[in-house]
């Protein structure tokens, strides 16, 4: 059995691209290398193989994304960007192959969705697009003191930074915190300037949950309203479920308070 | 200020709140309920005791009356408005929308969709609110809206305000009201959301011209496809109050995109589907020969607005728009007059929409469908929607419907109008006089496909764009991505599965690189049992339509005698 080198990244952007860089610049072929990220969840089923702990280095993955901006295209940038904050376990591998194909094929390997790791990647942009688009509209805001609106959710991409470009314009006059409890990741607004993102230490994560106020008078309201906007005589609960998937809804204001279909 | 703080300190700059607790001052002084009950008989003594009941209404029960009375409104979308925030306002807008939540019916709910009042001085057969109704009633003021639409949205519970309603005293008046809340929420809570506001049918030009102003989207809506319809089921409105106001908003639109550039308004996906297809020669005569022997002429002559009273089609009857839009001279803005309007955003920009209710007057789908396609013809719509009839009143002159709603139809007339906006299909194409009703089992392009065998199978490697959206189970969003990689590649049948081809549809018309998934038999009936067979409708729809679950073999046996 052939015997495969496996580079373990940390799950960041430094870290992903630093271990793609390092497998580039081994001495070993592109069959026998494999991205793996850490605490993604997969790992390759091997016995022969020799891992190497990646240190993320911010100089390599500068020059990584530089050079996929100039010599594969600007959405080929953006896609892998997206792909690495995805939830997808193989994600790391997923990046690596596409990259080795598009630097052969150029511009035109993002919708070679003839190539499986062009679909792959594909599939991976698609889901985390999804899924932004999805939480721009299922996130719910709590009011809690002086103002401050408050967002739990807990997403299987990382789509932080796209919720918080498009709430810091649409709120763009209010305080407001939007927490990722799956990673521990706050965003944070304040009104009038930027948003920056935090990561929370498990005893702030820990004190920050506990003050958290829950819904104010504007829920009762909210269910009142999406209670009575529904025709009976059209229920259908499938359509629902299909359109509003249950793993959004312990978060959101509506659905609190229900027991789990 | 709290929200319930402002409930307890009662604004007086409110001109709707005022002119309530006026007449409700007036009631409570000067009559009795008895004295009232004598005086005006039971019904406006009713009205009298809900005026005073509506002053002691909290905003909850106010909310559950106003939710619950617009629910069967249906253009529930916040699409076709690109706005940026803004440092001191609250909001933006995202041109494809954004979908809040869904209610238990599987709707989307995008915006607050209330009404006004569901005081109606119309009485409308088919509507809950009508004014022979014995229900309860409420109004909003313009503040609670505001109030109301403001802490919603900073919430993320919505994309914005859906504001209908129902005729309170005059059309002007409400329509009045209606401007008011949407002024105050623009101008007073710099609210940069998407609003879509209806024109209330009678009311002043002026008056929608001042909301189209602060609205994002307007409509009127249609309600019924034909004039018959309308006067028999909706005695107090016309056609010309419903397609005068449409026609007025059309050309406001016009005029505000040649005043403000694409910040004015964009054309309908109508518009530029056709005007796409206009540009593929290819689509171009494949369309051609594909038309169901529905020549030009004959094609325009089906069309709403220029509808002559045909005898031959059972005397249904629909008045020429363009006596109506002579007889109303409002048309659009004066371009003079809209110095010193609010044109920051255009008028109207995000298009106007119509709704028609389905099933409770007895048009085919030919006709549902023609009356659709003139209006994205001649009225430049964004949208249609189709809402199915739901009996909530007991009225003779109402259709039983013991099956329930038509859902499957409303289905399919959606179906059906995505084929018109976006793959160019004609109405004429879809449906003839002599074949008037969609096909239960099949969905229209596959009734379409079924029936110009002729035409396939299409090499899925060479067919143009407009030619691949004619194969059942490719639409735009696939058939964008196989243009875009056959220029790297050849395709496999996998392939066109993971860009989102529907292969157990596509199969029986389409070549990939030449090949065959199986075996190819073009033969009418061979692939509509096939087709039919595959079938699955959702569930609901499919007890609709049978009234249980059938068995395969039943749907196959029933479809060759439906077929």
């Amino acid at each position: 059995m052939e015997k495969k080198y496996i580079y373990r990244c940390e799950d960041s952007v430094e870290g992903i691209l630093t271990g793609i860089y390092e497998a580039w610049a081994s001495v070993h072929s592109h069959e026998e290398n494999c991205i793996e990220v850490r605490g993604a969840g997969w790992e390759m089923p091997l016995l022969f193989a020799e891992y190497t702990e990646v240190v993320p280095d911010a100089e390599k993955s500068e020059k990584v994304q530089r050079s996929i901006r100039l010599r594969i295209s600007e959405e080929a940038y953006e896609m892998v960007m997206k792909a690495i904050l995805s939830g997808d376990p193989e994600k790391g591998e997923v990046i690596y192959r596409f990259l080795i194909y598009a630097y052969r094929e150029g511009a035109r390997a993002c919708r070679s969705y003839g190539n499986p790791w062009a679909m792959r990647l594909f599939e991976l942009v698609r889901n985390y697009d999804n899924e932004s688009h999805h939480l721009k509209g299922f996130l719910r805001f709590d009011e809690q003191e002086n103002g401050l609106l408050l967002a739990r959710y807990a997403p299987k991409n990382n789509v932080m930074g796209d919720l918080m470009a498009h709430f810091s314009d649409r709120l763009n006059g209010e305080d407001f915190i939007v927490l990722d409890e799956k990673r521990r990741l706050a965003g944070i607004h304040k009104r009038n300037t930027i948003w920056f993102l935090y990561r929370l230490s498990e005893e702030e994560y820990r004190s920050f949950s506990e003050g958290y106020k829950g819904e104010d008078s504007y829920g009762a309201l909210w269910k009142i309203f999406h209670q009575k906007i529904a025709i009976a005589e059209r229920e259908n609960l499938r359509l629902q479920r299909n359109n509003l998937p249950l793993r959004f809804r312990p978060y959101m204001t509506e659905f609190r308070n229900e027991t789990p279909a | 200020m709290s929200f319930y703080q402002y409930m307890q300190k009662k604004e007086t700059c409110d001109t709707g709140k005022n002119e309530i607790r006026k007449s409700n001052e007036y009631l409570r002084k000067i009559l009795t309920i008895e004295q009232l009950y004598d005086k005006m008989g039971v019904r406006r003594c009713w009205e009298a005791i809900a005026m005073v009941l509506n002053e002691s209404l909290s905003i909850e029960q106010k909310l559950e009356i106003l939710a619950e009375s617009a629910k069967f409104d249906v253009a529930c979308t916040s699409s076709g408005m690109q706005r940026e925030g803004k440092q001191g306002e609250l909001g933006n807008s995202i041109a494809a929308g954004i979908c809040h939540s869904f209610s238990a019916d599987g709707r989307c709910i995008s915006l607050l969709k209330v009404l006004f009042t569901n005081e109606c001085i119309f009485d409308c057969k088919y509507c809950i609110n009508r004014s022979s109704n014995d229900v309860p009633r409420a109004s909003f003021t313009p503040r609670e809206l505001c109030e109301l639409t403001i802490g919603f949205y900073k919430r993320n519970y919505i994309e914005g305000l859906f504001l209908s309603s129902g005729i309170l005293h005059t059309p002007d008046y409400t329509m009045e009201l209606i401007c008011e809340t949407l002024r105050m929420l623009r101008e007073e809570y710099h609210f940069r959301g998407y609003i879509h506001c209806k024109a209330i049918p009678g009311a002043n030009p002026m008056l929608i011209e001042y909301a189209g102003w602060y609205a994002d989207r307007m409509s009127v809506n249609l309600e019924l496809p034909t004039n018959e319809g309308l006067r028999r089921l909706a005695p107090n409105k016309t056609r010309k109050n419903i397609l005068g106001p449409m026609r007025q908003i059309q050309n406001g639109i016009g005029e505000s995109r040649q005043l403000l550039g694409m910040k004015g308004g964009n054309h309908s996906a109508y518009y530029f589907t056709k005007k796409a297809a206009g540009q593929a020669g290819i689509a171009e005569r494949f369309q051609k020969s594909a038309l169901l022997g529905c020549t030009e002429e004959k094609k325009k002559e089906s069309v709403l607005a220029e509808h002559q009273p045909r005898k031959d089609s059972g005397g249904v009857r629909i008045e020429k728009t363009t006596d109506v839009v002579k007889k109303e001279p409002a048309g659009g803005l004066s371009l003079l007059e809209s110095i010193g309007r609010p044109t920051g955003r255009g008028f109207a920009a995000a298009g106007q929409s119509t709704q028609m209710i389905i099933g409770a007057t007895p048009e085919t789908d030919y006709q549902l469908v023609s009356v659709a396609e003139a209006l994205y013809q001649k009225f430049d719509l964004k949208r249609v929607f189709y809402s199915a009839f739901v009996k909530v009143n007991e009225d003779s002159l109402l259709p039983d419907l013991p099956g329930g709603p038509p859902l499957l139809r409303e289905h399919r007339l959606y179906q059906a109008d995505w084929l018109m906006r976006y793959y160019g299909f004609s109405a004429g194409e879809l449906l003839t006089e002599k074949r008037p009703n969609f096909n239960a089992v099949l969905d229209p392009k596959c009734d379409w496909a079924v029936h110009h065998m002729e035409l396939f199978p299409v090499e899925v490697l060479q067919a143009d764009y407009f030619l691949l959206l004619r194969v059942p189970g490719i639409g735009p969003k696939s058939a964008k991505r196989i243009v875009e990689a056959r220029r790297s590649g050849v395709l496999s049948f996998e392939d066109l599965k993971k860009v989102g081809v529907v292969l157990k549809r596509a199969q029986y018309f389409i070549t990939c690189n030449g090949k065959t998934l199986g075996r190819l038999h073009l033969d009418e009936s061979y692939v509509t049992q096939s087709l039919m067979l595959n079938e699955k409708l959702p569930k609901n729809l499919r007890d609709a339509l049978y009234g249980r679950q059938m068995s395969l073999f039943e749907l196959a046996a029933f479809s060759l005698v439906a077929g």
